[in-house]
């Protein structure tokens, strides 16, 4: 009996812990997904907000025809596809190799590493539109005075100048991307047995064997989760075109986030059910895809085999 | 026989080199001519200072384009200031202004209230969505119930399967609930999800106590409420406390809620991505812009600097946060 009232208690008292954020999920989460799918395949013709009673339609696969139909013909996103696809290699296959070597480099106990540590995070604390800010004016009043200074002619700045403005925004998310997970890789090398590297340097390991043979396979796991994050960011991330530009980019410097993430803040209502029907679709082509990742991940994990 | 001797003594200098090298295994590997590894360390070290330069000089360039008048500014680029103009500072408190407009209604907000606006936001939201995520964690953790399964798997499946294409869904659920324009909604309500990283990180700090503690204050009478409050929140402070700054200082520099559910309640990064086209005469010299994005970072670079070994120290995936 008094085993059976502190099971109540309990129940109680774990109700009582879960109730809210639990209904934020199935609001928040459950309804606004589920919300997506029915918006994929309805349609506002009235004008007024659904909201303040504008009426709906049901248009079947609409919507679904219109994006593929967008994607066939219009070159913008065209553009937007490249683009992303295009930074998604660009900026994994530059940051991520000198990360880790940087992280092996400060696990190592490397003179100035604590200094290249604080330095390296720092700034991802930092708000992106303070970063963007001080690189753009830079790009646009410095670097342009300072080359000026020594060719004795006038350079535009980077960023307003059309043939530099595209290489200059996909290398800022390069130079600040750097440090990012600098400390993640860090804090994975340096939680890997001491008894394992000090074996293996009794057999005289290099310094590029313990890298490759030791270190890399530990960190592994690391390794595959932050790029089967940065793969499934592929399609929402805007890539700092907000920061750069606001709510007008060119449109040759689109990403399909940021085209979406636009056309939902100024095309109004009107336009959600597409952009709806858009991410089902990218969600039809990258979830098999991603699941295939985290198996071959896990399969591939050295450490598990 | 002699021969016999010099092998002797050989072997005995072999064990004495073996010993000393298994006294200092390093030692080993220095001796060894790594030519790779210094190769690489030369090569690591040059990129290191390249890039940390490269951070460095941009930002050391704009706090010093703070202090410069604009005429400073344009004839003496790299220099330093012929007269330090710290009241740029003063310039951005005063008449950084964003203005708020709807057909009825009309407000003008100044960096300080947007200031205050941002202080108020990050904290309140930041620990609503600590405490949410906190108070599951420690209820799935703590007691044995079936449901506590379906709390992690309900983590770990959002956490595992993306779908995309869900902000335009986000923000017409947010019309409906009221959510937008309401402060208390989008700082309080919104933000009591416990979905995400923390989730696990909590559950594995809640483990980690001692179920002896709370045992012998149950034997005492102490009910669920003062096991939790008096026993497991003083314990993992520490974890609490780092989430809730690591919150803070996200929510601090996202200016994406002026942009979709918080409108009329401009902050700080909101204010200063409206300011790069602003046409106030005072402040659309980028010295001025320059010194409002400096403003913006002091309170977070504070935090960073007495809170950064916690910070870089604490995150692992192989440890969670450590103690």
């Amino acid at each position: 009996m008094l085993k059976l009232k502190k099971r109540t208690r309990n129940l109680i008292f774990y109700i009582l812990l879960i109730i809210l954020p639990f209904c934020h999920f199935l609001v928040f989460w459950v309804g606004v997904k589920f919300n997506a799918i029915l918006l994929a395949f309805q349609s506002f013709d009235s004008g007024v907000p659904s909201w303040a009673g504008g009426e709906t339609s049901w248009v079947g696969w609409a919507n679904f025809k219109e994006v593929f139909h967008s994607i066939k013909h219009l070159q913008n996103w065209k553009i937007a596809i490249s683009n992303s696809l295009l930074l998604f290699f660009w900026n994994n296959l530059l940051t991520v190799p000198p990360t880790l070597l940087v992280a092996y480099f400060v696990h190592k106990k490397a003179r100035l590493g604590k200094v290249f540590k604080i330095v390296e995070y720092a700034p991802s604390m930092f708000a992106i539109i303070v970063k963007v800010l001080i690189y753009q004016y830079f790009l646009e009043e410095a670097l342009p005075y300072f080359i000026g200074k020594i060719t004795n002619e006038t350079t535009m700045g980077f960023i307003s100048n059309v043939a530099t403005r595209k290489p200059s925004i996909w290398i800022y998310g390069i130079w600040i991307g750097l440090g990012g997970s600098l400390i993640l890789y860090v804090n994975q090398m340096n939680a890997i047995s001491t008894s394992i590297i000090e074996a293996a340097q009794l057999d005289g390991v290099t310094f590029w064997q313990e890298f490759w043979k030791i270190t890399m396979p530990m960190c592994w796991s690391l390794f595959a989760l932050q790029f089967i994050v940065s793969f499934t960011g592929l399609f929402g991330n805007q890539f700092n075109l907000l920061d750069f530009y606001g709510l007008d980019a060119d449109s040759e410097l689109h990403t399909v986030g940021y085209y979406m993430y636009t056309r939902m803040l100024l095309g109004g209502e009107a336009g959600y059910p597409v952009l709806s029907a858009m991410g089902l679709i990218i969600t039809a082509v990258m979830l098999p895809i991603i699941l295939w990742l985290r198996w071959w991940a896990d399969k591939v994990d050295p450490m598990k085999n | 026989m002699e021969e016999k001797v010099e092998t002797v003594e050989e072997v005995t200098e072999t064990v004495e080199e073996v010993t000393e090298t298994e006294k200092n295994p390093v030692e080993k590997m220095k001796k060894s001519r790594d030519v790779g590894g210094i190769i690489a360390r030369i090569l690591i070290y040059t990129f290191c200072i390249g890039h940390m330069l490269s951070l460095l000089i941009p930002f050391a360039w704009g706090f010093i384009t703070t202090l410069k008048s604009p005429v400073d500014f344009r004839y003496n680029m790299f220099g330093l200031p012929k007269e330090w103009k710290f009241e740029n500072y003063l310039t951005v408190l005063k008449h950084f202004t964003i203005e708020y407009k709807t057909v009825k209604y009309s407000q003008t907000f100044t960096y300080v209230d947007m200031m205050w606006n941002s202080i108020s936001y990050a904290c309140l939201a930041a620990f609503t969505s600590t405490m949410a995520q906190y108070f599951v964690a420690y209820a799935a953790a703590k007691f044995n119930f079936k449901f506590s399964k379906v709390l992690d798997a309900i983590v770990l499946f959002t956490m595992t399967i993306p779908i995309y294409g869900t902000a335009a869904s986000e923000l017409q659920m947010s019309f409906r609930l009221g959510v937008i324009g309401n402060f208390w909604m989008v700082a309080v309500v919104t933000q009591m999800s416990f979905l995400g990283m923390s989730y696990f990180i909590i559950q594995a700090c809640v483990r980690g106590i001692p179920a002896a503690f709370a045992e012998s204050a149950e034997i005492d009478g102490a009910s669920n409420f003062t096991v939790l409050f008096h026993i497991y929140i003083p314990l993992t402070m520490n974890i609490i406390a780092t989430l809730f700054f690591m919150d803070v200082i996200g929510l601090w520099n996202s200016y994406g809620v002026n942009l979709i559910q918080l409108p009329n309640r401009p902050v700080v990064a909101y204010g200063l991505w409206k300011f790069r086209e602003t046409n106030i005469a005072e402040v659309s010299h980028v010295t001025i812009k320059l010194a409002g994005c400096f403003i913006q970072v002091l309170p977070v670079f504070v935090i960073f600097m007495i809170f950064h070994e916690k910070f870089m120290g604490s995150i692992s995936l192989a440890e969670g946060i450590k103690e």
